[in-house]
């Protein structure tokens, strides 16, 4: 799945679609009860969304300027599902979990394209929003590198990575982390300091 | 690496992280005996997290600390906050000290005349001493108020009242006042001393049950002497057989009027629509507080009350709680007297129902008339009273009676459970106590329940209710202290003790002594942790012990808002208190959670200590001007909010969620504008301001969407609260209009609240920074006259608030503040003439206060002093700028 949105995010912000579908909400029950394809075609939703209110806010920016990403997450729940806070607590939280998902996936095209902007990509191209630096503090962490040990750390302690990217990329609190994930606070802490450990030895030995 | 050997070491890490020094090398060195790879692993990955740690990788790190923090409720490591905490002490307690019941209190030293022999017993408005009078060579009765009851000057009228009351009667039946006299401040009085038992002697004793015309005859006695005080206008009001003694010869013997009312002087005292006596004994016209319906034959109830209780061996009402005993004595018939006494007089039946009608005008006209017809059966006669058919037609009435309904409304209930547990007390604190039987326990949660009530804001803004509230309060004082003085083999359990702390720390709090509260929350929390650790999964301790955090945390915060500077070393140690205890709180509803999910209370509370958390936070993210935190906050805001929503949703119509609701949103708003504030980007300020308009409009739609019911004072002081905050920010924005609309609905309110409760200072002083805000505002649109005339409101406001409450400090300093602030501005504008004229039209006030009561408005002196300095400086700079006109 995660390849299919791979790209999107390239043409989403050139040309956006429609903003706020009015099934949104919907989609979110059926992603929720485990439609796969509403998960994805939310999850472009929710990217877009995410990506389009970032430009926004940092538009008017100096380039070193970061958002705190739970901001940006909780107005564009707001913005998506409307303020009548008609949904289901699940779907909330899968919500909330799909963003972050969201979040990290922007992060990486941005470092890819990026990437691919120092190989020599279009001239004149404006360096858009530096929206990698949104993770805030870390941003001197390479977030490929980070996604790829991520992905590892997945099939050694799938939880570990959700927390890590609940925590780093959708920018969660710890409790609110432990409530998306229904175990303690005092498991996420210590899954997410082992987690740490383990991927900053990762990234060091490269 | 397979994802087993990863559970192993990640568990091996986890383990490790969470010790330090020599006992992590420990660890890992028995590791290292089980297997060296996974040592090894450990240490590496030890050494990793400690560089990543410095290199703050990944942003938010989670310490160490807190590690240990939460690993405490799980596993109760050896060093976890439970065992730091020293083994109980025996109590020393520092708290307001309670009269001694088994020593003689020094201060009565006052008189050298009288020497204190022991004490005889106490009550609600004072302690009876045995003393010995040396100049007349004869023992007496010494009574005193206490000196805890002396603060309130109402409470030194009432007693001088009772002194007079007493004093002026004269007959066999009624013991008598000899002196009335006031030493150092101590208010005494000394009557003869009369040796003997009182009536409840025999009330509470099986064996010594008074035969029925021996109690009819006692009982005619006491009438004639109640007729002869009637004929004085003197009103018992507290009748009951405590106070009526027996002595030696067996003669009836009167004390205590310490209620009496003296008909021709009842203004003042009344105003406040005490309700006074035992509610045993109590005529429901008295238990309604229904002043004006206050007779002699309140009086001729309490003596049936008292004649059935001496037949049957109990009152005729009595139930678990107070409130219901109040409700019984308006509602209910007593139990038939020969349920209890089957070989009772049928005539003397009917001469205690006469009295017991619920309506004064169905009882005996006077106690005379009670008293002859008492002698009619002790004769042999046929009584004049005729059998009411089982106060069956009293019933009926009772139901359709609007009594009935006011004591429904909660207002009532709370003003009647508050007043009479004071006098309530009297009968606790002399036996009940002491002995811990069943009655006591049922008593001990009676007045729990109603303080909890009657404190919980309610009784606090209600009209006329501060006098009451602050006898009450000064009781429950007593009795808890007196609680937690017990010795240890008369404590019921540990769980009660730590209940009892908690509830003095309650009552300390409220009566404003913080130190002692502070060392009563104290106690209840180490109590409670040990408890706690005893049977971890205990929801019930585990939730009085996150209240018991809670309330700390609440005595930092308002000894923080006392501070004359936040910012100081205390300010920042308080600060840090109140969002540690909060926190612990948070993590101990979040455990409650756990273990009992979704439960509505719970849900609720869960959602308080979020938004309690968040406030603390976001007050020290301001102070420190850490955005990160006061988002933090705003998270934590937003957590509690969702939890009431789901509450919300699920129920129907919960108006306490409702309002927690309204003030979520309120706080959010607050939270979203200090970001505002601290945000260095203009664009991302005025958006916060944007939206903390649109929070504070929902906690204003909230608010407004309650059952009418649900609206009390408090939840109108908070919409006008909504209001304004919303004002505030409207002002900022420059949205000049809708600020001052928002500024009059506020003010609307509280004007409201105000005009129907003038002596409560706190709605007056939301009123006058109303005017203050509406003043601002105007001069802001350079509208000078119409801001000149909200001045003058704000000014008017204050200074009627200064004068019918001296102590109220901070009506003085705000005045002080605001109109010097306003004089400036007209002063910077060359207006100098308009800026002496606020500045005088406020000392003028002033000194006619002082000038009326020098001692009482002593305070004023500095306030008048700084405003006349201001008057100084604007002359001085008006005088600069005649001198050099081209400026």
């Amino acid at each position: 799945m995660e390849n299919e949105v791979c790209c999107v995010l390239l043409s989403g912000y050139a040309t956006p679609m429609a903003i706020v579908p009015p099934d949104v909400t919907v989609l979110l029950q059926q992603a929720n009860h485990g439609n796969s394809h509403a998960d994805s075609q939310l999850f472009k939703i929710v990217q877009q969304q995410l990506h389009r209110m970032a430009e926004k806010k940092l538009a008017h920016e100096s380039p070193g300027t970061t958002i705190q990403a739970t901001i940006l997450v909780d107005d564009a729940f707001l913005q998506l599902m409307g303020a009548e806070h008609s949904v289901e607590i699940n779907d909330r939280n899968h919500f909330y979990k799909l963003a972050a998902r969201a979040m990290r996936r922007i992060l990486i095209d941005r470092a890819r394209g990026r990437n691919a902007l120092k190989r020599g990509g279009p001239q004149g191209k404006r360096a858009d929003v530096e929206l990698d630096r949104m993770s805030d503090k870390s941003y001197e962490t390479d977030i490929l590198e980070l996604h790829h040990a991520l992905k590892r750390l997945a099939e050694l302690d799938n939880r570990q990575a959700e927390i890590v990217e609940l925590r780093h990329f959708g920018g969660y609190s710890v409790e609110e982390t432990a409530r998306l994930l229904g175990v303690s606070t005092s498991t996420i802490k210590q899954d997410f300091a082992a987690a740490k450990a383990w991927l900053f030895r990762e990234l060091r030995r490269g | 690496m397979p994802s087993d050997l990863w559970k192993q070491i990640k568990q091996a890490l986890i383990k490790a992280m969470s010790l330090e020094g020599q006992a992590r090398a420990d660890f890992i060195n028995r590791l290292e005996c089980q297997s060296s790879e996974l040592a090894a692993e450990v240490r590496e990955l030890i050494d990793a997290s400690e560089v990543a740690e410095e290199e703050q990788f990944l942003g938010f790190t989670a310490k160490l600390g807190e590690l240990d923090d939460t690993v405490v409720f799980n596993h109760q490591p050896p060093n976890s906050t439970y065992d730091t905490i020293p083994p109980s002490p025996e109590k020393e307690r520092k708290g307001p000290s309670s009269i001694p019941t088994d020593s003689i209190n020094p201060s009565l030293s006052v008189s050298e005349d009288f020497e204190i022999n022991e004490l005889l017993g106490q009550g609600g408005m004072g302690v009876v001493y045995k003393a010995y009078q040396h100049s007349l060579r004869r023992h007496v009765a010494l009574k005193i108020i206490p000196e805890r009851l002396m603060r309130t000057p109402e409470a030194v009228a009432r007693f001088q009242i009772e002194a007079e009351a007493a004093a002026k009667l004269d007959h066999p039946g009624i013991v008598p006042v000899y002196e009335v006299g006031e030493r150092y401040g101590v208010h005494y009085f000394s009557m003869a001393l009369v040796e003997g038992n009182n009536l409840a002697a025999y009330v509470d004793d099986k064996d010594s049950r008074l035969e029925q015309r021996k109690a009819a005859e006692i009982i005619e006695q006491v009438c004639h002497a109640i007729q002869y005080a009637h004929d004085r206008a003197v009103i018992h009001r507290d009748l009951k057989p405590e106070n009526i003694l027996l002595d030696l010869e067996g003669r009836p013997r009167l004390t205590d009027f310490g209620l009496a009312k003296v008909l021709k002087e009842d203004e003042g005292l009344t105003m406040t629509g005490q309700v006074m006596g035992t509610p045993r004994y109590m005529a429901p016209e008295q238990a309604t507080g229904d002043q004006k319906a206050l007779s002699n034959r309140t009086d001729v109830y309490s003596l049936g009350a008292t004649l059935y209780a001496l037949l049957a061996g109990r009152a005729p009402f009595g139930a678990d709680t107070l409130l219901q005993t109040i409700k019984q004595v308006v509602e209910s018939t007593p139990p038939s007297l020969t349920e209890f006494a089957p070989n009772v007089s049928p005539d003397l039946q009917t001469i205690c129902e006469k009295c017991l009608q619920k309506r004064p005008h169905d009882r005996y006209d006077s106690a005379g008339e009670m008293a002859a017809d008492l002698r009619r059966y002790l004769d042999g006669y046929p009584i004049a009273a005729r059998p009411m058919g089982r106060w069956k037609r009293s019933y009926l009435w009772c139901r359709r009676n609007p009594i009935v309904a006011t004591l429904l409304s909660v207002t009532t209930a709370t003003l009647i459970a508050a007043t009479v547990i004071s006098s309530l007390f009297a009968f606790i604190t002399n036996q009940a106590l002491h002995e811990a039987n069943t009655n006591a326990q049922q008593l001990r949660e009676a007045i729990k329940e109603s303080f909890v009530f009657a404190s919980e804001g309610i009784l606090t803004h209600e009209p006329g209710m501060q006098t009451v509230r602050e006898t009450f309060l000064e009781n429950a004082l007593q009795y808890y202290s007196q609680l937690a003085l017990l010795t240890p083999k008369d404590r019921a359990s540990q769980q009660e003790m730590a209940d009892a702390e908690f509830m003095l720390g309650k009552v300390q709090a409220t009566l404003g002594d913080t130190p002692s509260a502070n060392a009563s929350y104290q106690s209840a929390r180490t109590a409670l942790q040990r408890l706690a650790k005893q049977s971890p999964d205990n929801a019930t301790l585990l939730s009085k012990l996150a209240k018991t955090h809670t309330e700390l945390g609440s005595l930092a915060q308002s000894q923080l808002n006392s501070l004359p500077t936040k910012t100081s070393e205390a300010g920042n140690l308080l600060l840090e208190q109140w969002v540690e205890e909060l926190a612990n709180a948070l993590r101990i509803r979040q455990r409650v959670d756990e273990i009992q999910p979704f439960q509505q209370e719970s849900q609720r509370l869960l959602a308080n200590a979020y938004m309690h958390l968040a406030m603390a936070k976001g007050e020290r993210g301001v102070s420190n001007k850490r955005i990160e935190e006061v988002e933090e906050a705003r998270k934590l805001m937003l957590q509690a909010q969702e939890i009431r929503q789901t509450t919300i949703r699920q129920l129907d119509d919960e108006p306490e969620i409702k309002r927690d609701f309204a003030n979520g949103f309120f706080n959010l708003a607050n939270l979203r504008s200090q970001l505002a504030s601290l945000t260095t980007h203009e664009n991302i300020g005025h958006e916060l301001l944007l939206q903390s308009i649109a929070d504070a409009q929902q906690a204003i739609d909230v608010a407004r969407s309650l059952p009418l019911t649900a609206i009390d004072f408090d939840a109108q002081l908070e919409l006008s609260n909504y209001f304004r905050l919303k004002a505030n920010i409207e002002f900022q924005l420059s949205l000049l209009e809708d600020a001052e609309s928002s500024y009059q609905r506020s003010l609307d309110i509280v004007e409201k609240l105000s005009a129907r409760n003038s002596h409560v200072f706190h709605y007056r002083l939301r009123m006058a920074e109303t005017y203050y805000n509406l003043c601002n505002l105007y001069f802001f649109q350079h509208h000078t006259i119409k801001g000149l005339q909200y001045l003058r409101s704000c000014r008017e406001c204050l200074v009627e608030g200064i004068r019918i409450d001296p102590r109220q400090d901070k009506a003085g300093a705000e005045l002080v503040s605001f109109v010097h602030a306003v004089a400036l501005a007209l002063a910077k504008s060359e207006n100098y003439q308009l800026a002496l004229e606020q500045l005088d039209q406020t000392i003028a006030p002033l000194l006619a206060l002082i000038e009326q009561s020098p001692v009482e408005y002593s305070k004023l002196q500095i306030q008048v002093k700084s405003l006349q300095k201001a008057a100084e400086q604007i002359r001085s700079l008006q005088q600069e700028s005649k001198a050099s006109p081209t400026a």
